[in-house]
């Protein structure tokens, strides 16, 4: 175990983690988009004219796919792998990287399920009188502050673990 | 930049000048109608009035129903084109001469044509699909019902069991005939011609093998024959449907004009709901209404200039009676009701946030985004949609208020540095400055976000600050204000004392302000925590318990720090913003580096890219802002719950009426 760890190097647990993060986030938002698409198609096939609002809400939980991305793209810009000459990390180094993208991706990965759910009842309130609009959008966004904060913390960790 | 005062008053006036009057208040567009209940011993509309009415109402379903039908057909109005606009009397010309009921009558029939004509192609799709295997059957449909000894079966059975079916049956009676009358792969449709002696056996072999029977319609010629009037009746219903269409097609020519009488429609209900609302005598009637309180004069020479017989009282509000809501905000603060009503209106006796809320949310806004180049781009494109095209008013009031969201985007961005993502250590040298630090950076930038994070968190965390100790201090004067002296001095006071007091400690203890403030802080904040703990627990009776209420209030702490703490939202969205734009800005540079074309590449990954960027964090910006208005500082002062004042006057969903 140890011997492929040390053949890898810290760089592919790097990668590991900006993985983690893409990968979880994205699934986070395919659910949740998906959940309040369906949702979305629902209200459009009554009411073709609210095709507009509920595309706004449905992009709602689209931002924890957004904030894997930025928290795997920063791992990348890091390790100097986008400019196409990686740094060489040591395993400490690398582990640090993957632990560090773990914030984001299961922050992202449960607030995308949920705000989707929240999102689809949303759509509720939008079919019923779209003037709710906006009540609809803030009860959504109040669970992507968790994925707010998962990110946040990811990205600070990520810029500042010295390498 | 309030709530308007609304002063209830009661009208009454002479039967005979009902409509008159009606019409004048709805002109007037100033008031909104309370309902007057039977209880008070007044009277229903007349039979007549009822009939006129429910004529109205009728008509304005009708309108609604064609509008429905034609809309499908109808031209798009362009986007720079607008609504409909008209004047008043414009409109009443237009309308009058409108034969609703006619087009109304030819969109019924043509309706029925369609639907009747679906009904009959989807039953007639169904019976090819069903007979169409059966085309090379030879006998007349009307000889399948067999003879006096024999019976006629017909059916499917999967093809692979056929063979062994065949010979089990032909073994169970030598007489039945069994032929096939088409097969592939999966199916196999055959006849079965038997014995009435053997059915019974036969049919329960078949049954056995999944045999499913098939009955075939009834009448004369071959089932070919039969299938041919079928695909003849396909091609009437379709060509009718198209012809009825194109029917339509022409009808929705008149979309406009019947938007319009659906429009005047719309003001006869409103007039007719009014007239329901009023209280009726004999001769005469009685109107309640409520109506903002500097307008009552004027409503009184208004009316006058019609008609003498009638009198205004103003009457004081019942007990538990909430008078309805009207925001007022001029100029500059007048989008930011936007948000206000997005929440919901404040109940009467509170205050309208919107001016507070205004300066914050713009702020928050702007530190989302944090781009300078995508708030330009928004302030102009906003700024455009206002100049050349008609809105309606909220619609406006949103496209306003993202216009100065984008000036404040611009000149925020500007000193965080954001332009398009772009680094400064690659922009041209004029562009740019050394810090002291050696940091390279653009003109006018004075910090950056992305390598110094932590000075924009303390930003954040130091304005959603200000702005709970703001909410506090709004809450302690207005409950001062609304005579609530003893829980404004006794509740607010102590919290916003205890706050600003830490809020002097951490900037003594972080050396901003002269260090005596840190000693000074100190003092205060624990001057503050025996003010809590000696007044929280006033309520309780036994002193232990007081006490103990007192410490366990102290616990409040930790509902405002997390709140404050919620305001780091703003540091992540706008990392979120710049490394977006990071990343497309990486990937143009590789695309644009692809031989020949990648330029081309690259300058359609570039437009694409910050467009996405721009509407996605817009919105996260937008939602996020209002967020912490609406969580973190309505929370400290505001109660929510008023009635919104609804203006009797003409309500438009199509035309848009310019004033004259």
């Amino acid at each position: 175990m140890e011997d492929l760890f040390t053949q890898m190097g810290g760089l592919a647990l790097a990668i590991a983690g900006a993985g983690i993060a893409v990968g979880l986030g994205g699934i986070g938002s395919s659910i949740g988009v998906g959940l309040a698409g369906q949702a979305g198609a629902g209200v459009v096939t009554e009411q073709p004219e609210k095709f507009g609002k509920a595309l706004v809400l449905e992009a709602l939980p689209g931002t924890q796919g957004i904030y894997g991305f930025l928290v795997g793209f920063i791992v990348l810009l890091v390790t100097g792998i986008l400019t196409g000459d990686p740094k060489t990390l040591t395993l400490a180094q690398g582990g640090q990287l993957f632990f560090a993208c773990i914030p984001c991706g299961l922050a992202c990965l449960f607030s995308g399920i949920y705000q989707g759910k929240v999102t689809a009842a949303g759509m509720n309130m939008i079919a019923k009188d779209d003037s709710h609009m906006g009540k609809a959008m803030v009860l959504s966004a109040m669970v992507e502050t968790y994925a707010v904060l998962g990110f946040l913390i990811s990205a600070l960790l990520v810029f500042f673990i010295k390498l | 930049m309030s709530i308007v005062k609304v002063q209830k008053i009661q009208i009454a006036a002479v039967a005979s000048h009902k409509n008159t009057i009606i019409e004048v208040l709805q002109n007037f567009g100033s008031l909104h109608i309370e309902e007057i209940t039977e209880q008070g011993g007044l009277g229903q509309l007349s039979p007549e009035e009822i009939a006129k009415i429910q004529q109205i109402e009728l008509n304005h379903a009708n309108a609604e129903y064609a509008i429905k039908i034609l809309s499908p057909y109808g031209k798009k109005r362009g986007l720079l084109a607008g609504p409909i606009t008209l004047t008043d009397q414009e409109m009443e010309e237009k309308s009058k001469g409108f034969d609703l009921n006619g087009l109304v009558k030819q969109c019924t029939v043509i309706e029925d044509s369609i639907t009747s004509s679906k009904n009959d192609l989807n039953f007639l799709h169904n019976e090819k699909n069903l007979y169409t295997p059966w085309k090379n059957l030879k006998i007349d449909l009307c000889n399948l019902n067999g003879t006096k000894y024999t019976v006629l079966i017909t059916g499917f059975i999967k093809t692979e069991l056929f063979a062994a079916t065949k010979e089990e049956i032909i073994n169970l009676d030598r007489l039945t005939s069994i032929s096939t009358v088409q097969t592939d792969d999966k199916l196999t449709y055959l006849t079965i011609i038997c014995e009435r002696t053997a059915e019974r056996e036969i049919r329960q072999r078949l049954a056995d093998r999944k045999f499913t029977e098939t009955e075939l319609p009834a009448g004369k010629g071959t089932i070919g024959e039969y299938l041919k009037s079928v695909s003849e009746k396909i091609t009437t219903h379709s060509k009718n449907i198209k012809e009825q269409e194109a029917e339509l097609t022409k009808l929705a020519r008149q979309l406009d004009s019947l938007k319009i009488k659906y429009d005047h429609l719309n003001w006869q209900k409103e007039k007719s709901e009014a007239q329901r609302k009023a209280g009726n005598t004999t001769y005469s009637f009685i109107i309640e209404a409520w109506l903002p309180k500097n307008r009552v004069t004027e409503l009184q020479n208004t009316l006058e200039s019609h008609t003498k017989e009638f009198s205004i009282i103003e009457k004081p509000a019942e007990e538990n009676e909430l008078p309805p809501v009207i925001l007022e905000n001029k100029n500059v603060a007048w989008p930011f009701e936007t948000l206000t009503r997005m929440y919901g209106l404040p109940s009467h006796t509170n205050l309208d946030p919107t001016p507070f809320l205004s300066v914050f949310f713009i702020l928050f806004f702007a530190l989302c985004l944090t781009d300078a180049a995508y708030g330009l781009i928004m302030f102009i494109v906003m700024g455009l949609a206002l100049k050349f095209m008609t809105l309606g008013e909220g619609i406006r009031r949103l496209v306003k208020l993202l216009m100065y969201c984008g000036l404040v985007t611009f000149f925020v961005g500007a000193i965080f540095g954001g332009w398009f993502g772009f680094e400064a250590k690659y922009a041209p040298e004029f562009l740019t400055y050394t810090t002291a630090e050696g940091e390279k950076m653009f003109l006018f930038q004075q910090i950056n976000a992305v390598t110094n994070p932590l000075a924009v968190l303390i930003l954040a965390l130091g304005l959603g600050f200000i702005q709970i100790l703001f909410g506090l201090y709004i809450k302690l004067v207005h409950t001062y204000r609304q005579g609530y002296k003893k829980e404004a001095l006794l509740d607010t006071a102590p919290w916003a004392f205890m706050m600003t007091g830490i809020g002097f400690f951490i900037l003594g203890a972080s050396q901003v302000l002269p260090a005596p403030a840190g000693m000074i802080g100190q003092w205060w904040v624990i001057l503050a925590t025996a003010i809590l703990i000696l007044t929280q627990g006033r309520d309780k009776k036994n002193p232990v318990m007081k006490l103990v209420g007192g410490i366990l209030s102290l616990y409040g702490l930790v509902g405002y720090m997390s709140d404050i703490l919620s305001y780091s939202r703003l540091l992540a969205l706008g990392l979120a913003t710049t490394i977006i734009a990071l990343a497309v800005n990486v990937i143009v540079d590789l695309t644009g580096g692809i031989p020949y074309i990648g330029w081309l590449f690259a300058i359609v990954i570039f437009i694409g890219g910050h467009t996405f960027n721009l509407l996605i964090n817009s919105l996260g910006s937008f939602i996020h802002s209002g967020r912490l208005q609406f969580v973190e500082f309505f929370g400290k002062f505001f109660e929510g719950g008023g009635k919104e004042f609804r203006a009797f006057s003409k309500k438009n969903k199509y035309v848009y009426i310019k004033n004259n």
